[in-house]
């Protein structure tokens, strides 16, 4: 009778012994794959909130004469580890006129007194993409007529519904753009597209007229670098925000954009923003190391109680290990025969731990990954970070990562189960292995 | 022509004890052996040591002429002896049929059979068997082997007077009928009686004993210390 069909002689006739086995490796096995489980949906739900919220930094160059030079722009999207998403933007005031010098009307009801020479004056946004500005992500603008504002685009602007009612001005039409400080530097520029807002101002009656959303005018960088600095040919700009594939290689990249040549760090700053992505990475790292740590004692608790159960259980077969010694039997294929029986039950274990696994982990993994989820909503909501960067949250979807087993996973816990079986088996007969037959026999009799 | 030759073999426990002292046997096929002695002279050593379950401090132990320890303990237990115990030590999970299957590839049942079991005891588990029953099992076990030397240590030791008288028989017939060199450690005096040579084992040396009709045997008046080929030489 060879080794196997003994060990699954033993297995089929110890039916309790088997059975106490069976449920001890059960249980072992669905701990550990419930573990894997949440831990590869937080390794997930980590890569979501990378993609999500994105780390970046901000060059402002409020005190800086001349704004961030356009060179420097160029060496900084250069870098390593940029996404290549970016945003640049100025602000600023100007003066509106008919493409014959004569003043555009704007509006002034119920708006607070203006600082002199601001009397027709309206506010001026310019950036790198005008539907990637927050009035428009944030829903509060939205486009009625004509095309957004990009680089490519020229001297353009998008001016308000009621701003083009006003005065007669419809897409494709040209206005005066002028400094407010110097009458006679002007700029022209054509009506790109209008817009219009659909959420009422808050801060009408306390506003200054060039705050009033009738007056406010979208363009182009290069245009609003010429109101702001005088410059023309180049496009220098008050900020820009500048994003990185990974949050955790932006102390990095800053550090390197500190480094580069020909930038006043004195008169401009340079602002980290990745507090949302912080935040959440820290909700899930504490479920992460939660989980690790239930994997590590899971692991070790696992290996003493077999070991232990399998020594005891070993105990009692001297007497059997003893005959077949008798017989001729090598210890070898004595040792083969125990460590069998313990893997036939390890397999039927880790067969049905997938589906108690699956079960389980959805439940408690759900549960636990929506607790760090609402930490990590409230965290984006109360730092606002993303709104003031334009960058929208819609994208972080924590709530639908699925909690389920997967084949790695199982893969792993079927080596993990077989390495426990024969480093537990070993150990448990270590002892009657090392003797004599005749000392087993004698402590038979 | 002897299968198992015992020369100056020596044995001590733990390097102190001497329970054995250059003891010298030779055993052929076809006969049964009986070794008598007091308790711990070191009978169930000396089988343990013919058996291969133990190497001796000394001398040495051939089988068909060949040093057992040189041939390998492992492959003597596994071919060319059988050990029956007085505690029968069957495999607990099995059924005698199985038991019996563990040493050979031959049919289980007609070897059962002969011993005295029917057809559903031989399905039976082991220990729903009586002792009797249990020891049929172990000696069919032995004897299903084909193993050429039987070892069986006080294999009445647990049975009443009549089982007894039956292993006994059984064992007889596996000597004389089946040429098996059957070597049996006993206190029993009535198999002693019935055993071909009978062994003495006092004071760690071993003495070949008359048999006598009147129940007790007596010692040889040569001592049986020395191998055969050197008493000859005398």
């Amino acid at each position: 009778m060879n080794l196997c069909k003994r060990a699954c002689l033993y297995s089929v006739r110890k039916k309790g012994k088997t059975l106490t086995l069976l449920a001890f490796l059960l249980v072992m096995a669905t701990l550990m794959l419930t573990c894997l489980s949440i831990q590869s949906a937080t390794e997930t739900a980590n890569a979501n909130i990378k993609k999500a919220l994105l780390g970046y930094f901000t060059i402002n160059a409020k005190t800086l004469e001349n704004g961030i030079p356009e060179d420097t722009v160029s060496q900084i999207l250069a870098m390593d580890g940029l996404s290549g998403r970016y945003t640049l933007r100025s602000y600023t005031y100007a003066t509106y006129f008919d493409a014959d010098g004569n003043l555009l009307e704007i509006n002034t009801e119920g708006a607070a007194q203006v600082p002199e020479g601001y009397e027709n004056a309206g506010r001026v946004v310019a950036n790198s993409n005008s539907q990637e500005d927050s009035y428009f992500t944030d829903g509060g603008f939205e486009m009625v007529e004509g095309n957004p504002i990009t680089t490519e685009t020229g001297s353009q602007v998008l001016v308000h519904e009621k701003f083009a009612q006003r005065n007669g001005l419809s897409v494709g039409d040209t206005m005066l753009l002028g400094n407010v400080e110097d009458k006679d530097k002007t700029i022209p520029v054509t009506v790109a597209g209008i817009f219009t807002n659909t959420e009422e101002q808050d801060s009408i009656g306390m506003a200054p007229s060039y705050d009033l959303y009738d007056n406010i005018v979208f363009t182009d960088l290069s245009t609003a670098s010429f109101l702001l600095y005088g410059t023309e040919g180049t496009t220098n700009v008050q900020y820009g925000d500048f994003y990185v594939n990974d949050p955790d290689e932006l102390e990095r990249i800053m550090t390197d954009v500190q480094e580069l040549d020909g930038v006043d760090w004195e008169s401009c700053t340079l602002t980290r923003y990745d507090n949302d992505y912080q935040n959440a990475k820290e909700s899930l790292e504490g479920l992460q190391n939660i989980v690790f740590i239930a994997i590590a004692v899971v692991s070790v608790i696992c290996f003493l109680v077999l070991a232990l159960f399998l020594t005891l259980r070993l105990r009692g077969r001297v007497h059997e290990t003893g005959v077949y010694l008798a017989m001729g039997i090598s210890k070898g294929s004595v040792l083969l025969q125990y460590l069998l029986e313990v893997i036939l039950v390890a397999a039927i274990a880790l067969v049905i731990s997938f589906g108690t696994s699956t079960a389980i982990s959805h439940q408690i993994g759900s549960s636990l990954l929506s607790q760090v989820t609402s930490e990590t909503y409230e965290t984006v909501d109360l730092t606002g970070e993303s709104e003031a960067a334009q960058e929208p949250t819609e994208d972080l979807d924590l709530a639908e990562i699925e909690v389920a087993v997967s084949a790695e996973d199982y893969a792993l816990v079927w080596a993990f189960g077989m390495v426990l079986c024969v480093a537990s088996t070993a150990l448990a007969a270590y002892p009657i292995m090392k003797m004599k037959p005749k000392s087993i026999l004698s402590q038979m009799s | 022509m002897s299968i198992m030759e015992i020369k100056q073999v020596g044995y001590s426990y733990d390097n102190k004890k001497k329970v054995l002292k250059g003891v010298n046997a030779e055993m052929e096929q076809g006969k049964l052996y009986a070794i008598l002695g007091p308790s711990g002279c070191g009978k169930t050593t000396l089988l343990s040591l013919i058996g291969g379950l133990d190497s001796p401090g000394s001398g040495q132990i051939y089988f068909d002429g060949q040093d057992i320890a040189k041939t390998g303990l492992s492959d003597h237990r596994k071919n060319h002896v059988a050990f029956i115990f007085q505690a029968y030590n069957l495999i607990d999970y099995l059924t005698p049929t199985e038991n019996v299957s563990l040493t050979s590839k031959l049919p289980p049942l007609p070897i059962l059979e002969r011993l005295g079991l029917t057809k559903e005891e031989s399905k039976r588990n082991v220990l729903k068997l009586s002792g009797g029953q249990q020891q049929r099992v172990a000696i069919a076990r032995a004897l299903a082997s084909e193993a050429p030397v039987i070892l069986a240590d006080e294999p009445t030791g647990n049975l009443d007077e009549d089982t007894a008288q039956d292993i006994t028989d059984i064992l007889k017939e596996s000597a004389h009928k089946m040429n098996k060199c059957v070597v049996v450690v006993t206190h029993s005096n009535e198999l002693a009686k019935q055993a071909d040579v009978v062994f003495r084992l006092r004071k760690g040396e071993l003495q070949v004993l008359e048999r006598v009709q009147d129940g007790a045997a007596q010692p040889q008046s040569r001592r049986n210390n020395a191998p055969r080929s050197e008493r000859r030489a005398h």
